[in-house]
Order: structure tokens, then sequence, then C-alpha cells
């Protein structure tokens, strides 16, 4: 409420002081209502993090314990009482402050939710603590260059869609100039909320330095290629495992430290050509984890990922052919970590309902392009249809694979299922959407390993929000 | 009958007072007469009705719907002698088609039904407001030469009218006449415009009521260039003691409709023809100005994006192409077309540049088509390319002439202001005005420039969770033309105010728009105003013939619906 108050003061005194400083005052908003019915609602949460590091070491695994724990949070086997609906807020806004000219600009953002209808943090009356800093920074046009711009705080992070874009804390110098762009960026992350109650500067291991270089080239055709290298490392001193979100009991009975150094090498592009346009990336991981304890080694990281997607427009329909592969850790007691990692990923853009975000993101079952550290093999295939300029309609096809066979106890396998989803979408206001998905998965053997009884049920799930974005 | 009576009483009125008079006074008695017709169909909230342009029907005509009366007979003959009709409704023209209109019924549309015979102009209530305090026998000729209309009489519809010219005032009038001294217009109950005609020339008329001299405004300092002949006032400090140049200046003319609300538009000459290609956002429609206007031909772009840009290019004599800037969903789709033969033929569609037309070396024709790619932080990104099409291949290379940084191609135009025999760049962007010498700023205005309903938002990571929301302006380029008559170009800008806080992707909050003036004089460029200012944004502009003609646009609700445009004319002649 603290935060609220001194947000909802910042905004007043910035609407205020403005007219007397002759600056511009812009406000955007994202106000995103979401609604979801699943018949196997259990499975619309979050189960594999993007942010997390999944690891298998020496013959254990960090997250075996999400499927074998009596409590167990997933279950492909569709239960009593599975079926379930929700309705959730995840309303953004932004206060963007600027000078004549653009040169300089300041930027307040906040989300407010993500909440859903009746949970804790909005019960009748509502007026509980949801609200959350999003974007506070600061962005110069450097007087000395007109090409550079700085940006200073807490700013929206996009270098890949498959990588990492989010916010993050940090320091970020632009230039543009004519064909080519490049970047320089420095954030610092909290290394699973070790630092909650502590400013970082001199716990090094409790964060996380990210250090960024990218650069674009775009074609005279606006066709464009960007590469990109981004270091991550932990720090001087190694980790303290148990405060590092590691959830299975075995693994964190074998290691006391880790200590994980990640080097991403990406080039991805995007281009049109008449009717045809497309884009990919692929991007490869290297670096180490040093770990100490009963396991105590040095295990090279050695992974990639690999996008692509081809769009062909023929009058008033699209048609969309799209693969995703993640490399997978087969085997853990080789020393090697062949299993692809993401640093703050999306992955609206496959299609998915029921395995990846949807309209009601942050309620997938995996918010990363992999199932744990068995990476991802995806074909998608599919058509939107525009019936006006207002409503369009569309279909996918998913084959959902993991690259390497996820082994339970109840089974194993590769094939996730077959995904088919329908949609439809209504434009009521410039702005204003109204859309809705719904997506129907055929088990496959991967999906059944995940049950408690090695014979997983088929799962129907639809999404639907109403958009307001300004 | 009626009709032939009316024709020949207006001729004998030309005869009478003379040909300048006389033409207003025949425009208008030929634009309100009586025209019979039927109710085809309803459609929706509308119906159509058998009567198109090809019968003189323009956009806000109003009909009245007969409700048969009584048949009336000879009392010894038996022959039928007509019927005791009466009106059953109100009917006003919103889109004139090829061969039928659509018209919206003015209050309840019940009683209306499909083969109702309707006559336009016939039975209305007709008042007359004189804003000049000569008209009275401009209104008694009016008044005799339309006998179908129930004329209100002249001093109490004098006594009714409200105190400023085209303000909405209360009648009982279906239509009002309004004459002032700069125009005469007819108008709807509601005050909307639907023809506008040049003022008749009053003082020339014999009249008992003599008028009065206003009395001439004091002017502050004559402007050194052409001060009386220049149409537009420039801004310029009141010497001590003086009273500043307030000259009231003449108003614009309606021109016509376009049909639509027109979010983008451009004009180009062409064989000795003026057109004009407009949008809505959705649609592109080309039409021919002349004393009114016709629609040549009207296209969808591929895909449906949203319309944000229009431009006429003309790379050399006789060879006229379209380019269209264009958005859909999370990336431009922009088109290129060739005109030929009053058609729009697709060169090359769902492209990823925004495309801006200019004129470099001031021949009146825009030879020089530039692209430029979006980026999605900036928008108007930094790779501009000169555009060459051989048959249906497109070209692009670089310009062998320098850019500004903040060069933009939508809102842009080139010309030599300075007289230095290059051309310089002129460039609205964020409300601002900037004019560059090759890159070197050598202007900014204040931020009053600008003001286009041809916006969008956007995602700046389309893919990501957490995504500013950008949003992308195109403006209406600036038009230079010599409209002192000195020989020296000046800029002729929209101009708006807006309000500081916005919310921009949604709408351009556009409190008051107007022409705005930019010319050089002894070195620095003086900024002043042309004509008044308005309520609406201005959506295109140009100057021909000595006439500045511009789209205002009254735009449409949130949903879309509504909304309309009106092409208006200034008259540069004195």
């Amino acid at each position: 409420m603290k935060k609220m108050r001194i947000a909802l003061a910042t905004l007043a005194a910035v609407a205020v002081a403005a007219p007397a400083m002759a600056l511009n005052v812009e406000w955007h908003g994202d106000l995103n209502n979401r609604f979801s019915y699943s018949t196997q609602a259990d499975l619309s949460k979050r189960v594999v993090n993007d942010t997390h590091n999944y690891l298998s070491v020496g013959g254990f695994s960090n997250y075996s314990g999400i499927l074998t724990s009596t409590t167990r949070p997933v279950d492909t086997k569709k239960n009593r009482k599975d079926s379930d609906f929700f309705g959730e807020i995840k309303y953004r806004m932004n206060l963007d402050v600027s000078d004549d000219d653009k040169k300089v600009k300041g930027v307040v953002g906040f989300e407010f939710g993500s909440a859903k209808f009746g949970n804790a943090d909005m019960p009748f009356g509502g007026d509980q603590n949801n609200f959350e800093l999003m974007w506070a920074y600061t962005d110069i046009q450097l007087p000395f260059d007109q090409a550079s711009r700085l940006i200073v705080g807490l700013q929206p992070v996009g270098y890949n869609y498959t990588l990492w874009t989010d916010n993050a804390g940090g320091v970020k110098w632009v230039r543009k100039d004519g064909n080519w762009g490049y970047s320089l960026g420095w954030f610092r992350n909290d290394w699973g909320g070790a630092n909650k109650n502590d400013a970082g500067g001199d716990k090094k291991s409790e964060y996380d330095d990210a250090f960024v270089g990218d650069m674009t080239y775009t074609f005279n055709n606006g066709n464009s290629l960007n590469a990109f290298v981004i270091f991550m490392d932990q720090g001087r001193e190694a980790k303290t495992f148990a405060n590092g979100g590691f959830v299975d009991g075995g693994l964190a009975g074998q290691i006391t430290d880790a200590r994980d150094s990640q080097i991403w090498l990406g080039l991805s592009g995007k281009g049109k050509w008449n009717n045809f346009s497309g884009l990919f990336t692929g991007i490869y991981l290297t670096g180490e984890v040093k770990t100490k304890g009963t396991i105590e080694d040095n295990f090279d990281r050695e992974a990639y990922l690999f996008h692509g997607q081809i769009d062909y427009k023929m009058d008033k329909t699209t048609f969309t052919l799209g693969g995703l592969y993640t490399s997978g850790d087969k085997n853990p007691n080789d020393g090697k970590l062949k299993n692809f990692d993401v640093i703050d990923a999306t992955t609206g853009f496959i299609g998915s309902v029921v395995i990846f975000d949807n309209l009601a993101d942050d309620n997938s079952f995996t918010q990363a392009p992999y199932l744990f550290d068995k990476g991802y093999a995806l074909l998608y295939a599919g058509a939107r249809h525009e019936l006006t300029k207002k409503a369009w309609v569309s279909a996918r096809y998913l084959w959902h694979n993991t690259a390497e066979d996820l082994v339970t106890a109840q089974g194993s396998g590769d094939e996730v299922g077959h995904e088919f989803v329908l949609g439809a979408g209504y434009q009521i206001m410039k702005g204003l959407t109204a859309e809705i998905a719904a997506g129907y998965l055929i088990a496959g053997d991967a999906w059944d390993a995940l049950s408690s009884t090695g014979k997983a049920d088929d799962v129907f799930r639809t999404d639907a929000n109403i958009r307001f974005r300004f | 009958m009626s009709t032939r009576v009316s024709i020949v009483i207006a001729v004998l009125l030309v005869l009478v007072t003379g040909t300048v008079q006389a033409g207003t006074l025949e425009e208008i008695v030929q634009d309100l007469q009586p025209v019979p017709g039927y109710v085809v169909l309803p459609v929706q909230d509308e119906f159509l009705i058998d009567l198109a342009a090809s019968h003189g029907v323009t956009n806000g005509d109003l009909f009245s719907v007969v409700a048969p009366g009584e048949p009336i007979t000879h009392p010894v003959t038996g022959k039928l002698l007509g019927t005791l009709d009466g009106s059953k409704g109100l009917l006003q023209v919103t889109q004139v088609k090829s061969g039928f209109s659509h018209a919206r019924p003015l209050g309840q549309p019940g009683a209306i039904v499909r083969g109702d015979a309707i006559r336009r102009y016939d039975g209305l209530r007709a008042t007359f407001w004189d804003y000049t305090g000569q008209g009275e026998e401009f209104y008694g000729r009016l008044k005799a030469a339309l006998p179908a209309l129930r004329w209100q009489s002249y001093g109490p519809a004098q006594a009714e009218k409200p105190g400023q010219a085209g303000a909405v005032g209360k009648t009982a009038s279906d239509l009002v006449v309004v004459l002032t001294a700069r125009n005469l217009t007819v108008r709807d109950a509601s005050g909307s415009v639907i023809r506008s005609y040049p003022a008749p020339p009053l003082a020339a008329v014999p009249s008992a009521m003599a008028p009065v001299p206003v009395a001439a405004p004091v002017v502050a300092a004559p402007a050194p260039v052409a001060p009386a002949a220049a149409p537009y006032r420039l801004e310029q400090p009141p010497a001590p003691g003086s009273v500043r140049y307030e000259a009231a200046f003449p108003g614009f003319q309606v021109l016509g409709n376009p049909g639509f609300a027109v979010v983008m538009a451009d004009f180009v000459r062409e064989n000795s023809e003026l057109l004009m290609a407009a949008t809505d956002g959705a649609r592109i429609k080309i039409q021919k100005i002349y004393g009114g206007i016709n629609t040549l031909t009207e296209v969808e772009v591929a895909g449906l994006p949203q319309v944000v840009g229009l431009h006429w290019w003309q790379p050399q004599a006789g060879l006229v192409y379209l380019a269209v800037s264009a958005w859909k969903d999370t990336q431009m789709a922009s088109a290129l077309y060739r005109f030929e033969n009053n058609r729009l033929l697709p060169i090359s569609e769902n492209l990823s540049h925004l495309f801006g037309s200019f004129d470099r070396d001031g021949d009146g024709r825009r030879e020089t088509l530039l692209a430029q790619n979006m980026d999605r932080e900036l928008f108007w990104g930094t790779v501009v390319r000169q555009v060459s099409v051989q048959g249906n291949r497109i070209s692009l290379n670089t310009p062998s002439f320098e850019l500004p940084r903040r060069f933009t191609v939508g809102g842009s135009t080139m010309v030599d202001l300075t007289g230095n025999g290059k051309p310089e760049t002129v460039v609205v962007r964020d409300g601002l005005l900037y004019i560059y010498a090759g890159s070197k700023e050598i202007y900014r205005s204040a931020k009053l420039m600008g003001g286009s309903l041809a916006r969008f938002p956007y995602q700046v990571h389309p893919q990501a969770y957490y995504t500013p929301t950008n949003f992308a302006v195109v403006e209406v380029p600036p038009v230079a033309a010599d409209l002192d008559g000195d020989g020296r170009p000046e800029l002729l800008v929209v101009a708006s105010d807006s309000g500081m806080f916005s919310a921009p992707g949604l709408s351009a909050n556009v409190r008051k728009s107007w022409l705005a003036v930019l010319k050089y004089r002894d070195n620095t460029f003086v900024k002043g105003n042309l004509g008044e200012e308005m309520s609406n944004p201005l959506q295109g502009l140009t100057v021909q013939d000595q006439r500045v003609l511009f789209v205002a646009t009254e735009p449409g609700s949130v949903f879309g619906k509504g909304g309309e445009s009106q092409i208006l004319v200034f008259s540069l002649a004195h």
C-alpha cells in the first residue's frame, strides 16, 4: 500500500510539474482481463519456470521432486475436480515524460496484478497488495552523439524473444545509425530471492551480472540480422545451494554450492519477400557449472536453440509453418550439461494453448521453450483468416515433443502430444480487442510419463481475454 | 410545372440583377430544385433511394417522404386534379453511389417503407439567416425561385438567428440558408453545411437598406513583402502605441464530402485534372476534384491493413503511382500502386517500409519517392532509401542528397525556402516543425504543428511479456506555394493545439487546428496563420490554381462509427 501511495504521489507530482517544465506527458496502458477454462486446471500454472536453471548431474536432477512428491503438484492424469475456470486481471500502466524533442524521456511503469478473481489478492472488496514496479528508467540522447542513447534504470529488455524479453535493472547504451544498430548493456539479477533484505554490492555470491552486446544490420529492404552475446555470471564466490531454489532434495543433498557461468551466442533475423515473411533464431549456449559437495566437479554447458517460422500471405489469409528445437540433456552422468537454458523468455509466439503461453499468459504449463532439462522439438502449422478488418479466425496444429526422452517412474517417452488450436478475435475499437483460443491436446507418451498412473488424459483448455492497449 | 416556373423566374432574375449575383442565385436554385424519386430498400438504419449524382443529388440533401393524401376531384367533371399529399418523414442523403444513394431518416423511420415516393427539397420548412443586413432582397428572389419550400418570413427569421454565423441555433425549420459577407451556405437543422456558394455581391444590388461602411482596421505596420496581396497574416510584434493587425480573414468554402471520415489524403494534378487519394484507414478512394467530387475508384489494400499514409509519386510525366503506408498487427504492410485508366494496379504489396514523395526540383511534380524502415523503438527508422521502379520491380538505392537525423518520410517536404538554390528539408514530427539545410537544423517551431488522425499504437517487442506500447503518427506533409505572389514559396502547414497530457496511441487529442504559414524573410522564418481556426483535425492539404484545398475531418466514435470529412477551399485570388 505504501508503494501505491508513493507511485500515485509520483504521478501527481509529474503531472503537476510538467506544464511548468514544458514537458510532454504520455499515458500508456495495457489493461488485460483474462479468462481460462481447462479440463485439467492443475496444469494451468507454472510447472516449468523460465528463470529456473534445470540440472541433471551425477544421476540426480533438481526437478524430479515435482514428479515424485507425495503431494504431487503435477499430474497429467485427470483427477476429480480438475476442471476449473478462472478470471484474472493484469493491468499495466506507464507514464512517459519527455521534452519536446524527446531527447530525454523518463518512464515509470506499474503492474496491478496478476490477480485472479477470488484469490487472496482480489477478494470481494479488492484493495489487496498486488502492485508491482515494472519500469523506472531514464532514456537520454547523448549530447555529443545524437545517434546514441543511454538508458538507465529498471527497463524493458528485448534481446531475443526466445531467450530474454522482460525487465531488468541496469544500464544500456544503444546506437543506431544508417543500416547499423548496436548496444552494450549491464544488468544485475537477484539470485533466487537471496537479496531480499540486503542491498547488492558486497554479496557477489547472491546476484547475477549479465553483460550484453548486440549488433543489428538492417538491409535496404527492411529485413534485418541481429547478432548478440550475453555473458551471465554469478560472481566470484560460490553460491550457497540452499538459496538456489533447486527443488529436489536428492540433488540438494549432493551439492552444497554451485556457481553457474553462461554465455549465449546468438544470431537472429527477420524479413519479407513479397508474400512471404519469416524469422529465425539460432543460439549456442556454453559455459560451466562448478559444484561443491558430494558431487564436486566442473560441468560444461553445451546446448543450442533454433526457431524458425515462415508465413505466406494469400489475400486475407496468412499461412504459418514453424519449428522449434532446444537441446536436452540425455545423459546425467557424462559431465556435460546439454540442455538449453533461457534467462527470461516468452513462449506466446508458439501459439499453443495447453502447453505454452497463450492469451492468459503466466498460467501455462511451461514458461520456457523446453520441459525441464529435456529440451523440446516442436513443429507447428496454421492459418489466420481476416473475416473483416476487425475480425479474424485462426487454426493451428502443433506436434509437441521433448528433445530427449522424459523418464519417470511411471514411464518414458518424447512425444508430449498433438495439439489442435482454434481461435477468433475481434477489434472492438482502436486498442481494444477481444480474443479467444481453444486447444485440445491428444496426450503422447511423454505426457503419460508425467501422470501418476502412467496413462495421462487428453487436455482441453480455452483462454480468452479482453485487452485494452493504448 | 413548378420546376419550369422556378427556372424561368431564375432566368429572369439573372437578366435583371447581373451575372455575378445571378450566378449564385442560379446555382442555389438549380441545386435546391425538387427532384422526385422512390425509396428502394431499407438497409439497417438507413434507406436506399433511386437517385444519385446524375440527378444532382449530393451528400446532405434532404428529401420529404410523401404520405399520399385524399384525391382531389373536379366537382363537375369528376376529373382527378391531384392529391392532398402530406409528409411522413424526412430523409437525408449520407452517401451517393452510382445509381442510388444512402439516406438516413431524420426522426422516427417507422412509417417509411419500400416504394414510398420522395421529393427533394419539397415541402420543407426553410428559413433565411442574413448576417449582412443587406440580404432581404436576395431572400425575396430566392423565395420566389423556390416556391416548393415553406419559407419563414424574413423578419422573424432574423430575430431567431444565433449571434454568430455557423452556430447552431434553435429553429423549427428543416433547412437554413445562411448569408454572410463571405459566403452563402445551405445547412440542415443541425447546422451541417450541405452546399456552399460565394456570397452574392449585395452591395451592387440597389436596395433601400444601403450598407453602412465598416471602419477599416488599424494596421500596425505594413509587411515589407507584398502585404496587400498576402492572404495570410504573419506574427509581428505590435509597435508601441499601435493596434495589432487583426483584420478578419475570409473563411473557407465547402467543396464537398468525400463520403467517409478521411484520416489521410493527398492530391496530385494529372492531365489537368486534380485527383485526391483519401483513406479512412481501411479503404482508399481516388476522387476527381472539380466543382464537386467524383469517385473514380475505390480499393482495399491486400490483407486489410490500417492505412496511415498516402503519397502520389510521379517519377516522370504521365506516370503516376500511389505509395501507401500501412500497418497490420505487428508490422508494416505497405503497398505501391500504379494509377492507370482511373484504376489502381498493384505493383507490390506487403512491403516493410513507410513512404513519402518529394518535389526536389520545384517543378510541381513529386519525382522522388523515399522509403524508410520501421524501427520498433523509434518507429521512424534510420534507413532511408530512394525508390525506383522498372516494370513491377522495386529498387532501393542510397539517396544522392543529405538527410537530417530526425527525418521522417511522412509529414515532410523538400523545398527551397531560402532561395539559395538548394532545397531545404522540412519535417513535422512530435508536434514540431524542423527545417534543415542538409543535416543542419536552421529552424524549429513551437510545439503547435501537425496533429494527425493517422496513428496507431504498437508493441515494441510484440512477443514479450513486458513490452512498452509505443505509437506512430503520420503527419500531413507541409505544402510549398507562393501564396503572396512575391515569387518565393511560403510553407503551408497543418497546425494544431493539443493537450499536453495524452494517450497518443488512441487519439490526436486535437482541440483546434488551423493552417500555419512559414515565410523566409530577412534571413529568418516568420510564422503566420491562414484563415480561421477549426475544431477538427486537418488530414490533407494542397495548393492548386490559386486555391488552398484541405480536408477537415470530424472523427467518428471510438467504435469507428460515424465521422465525416469536408473538403474545404480557401481562395487565394484577390
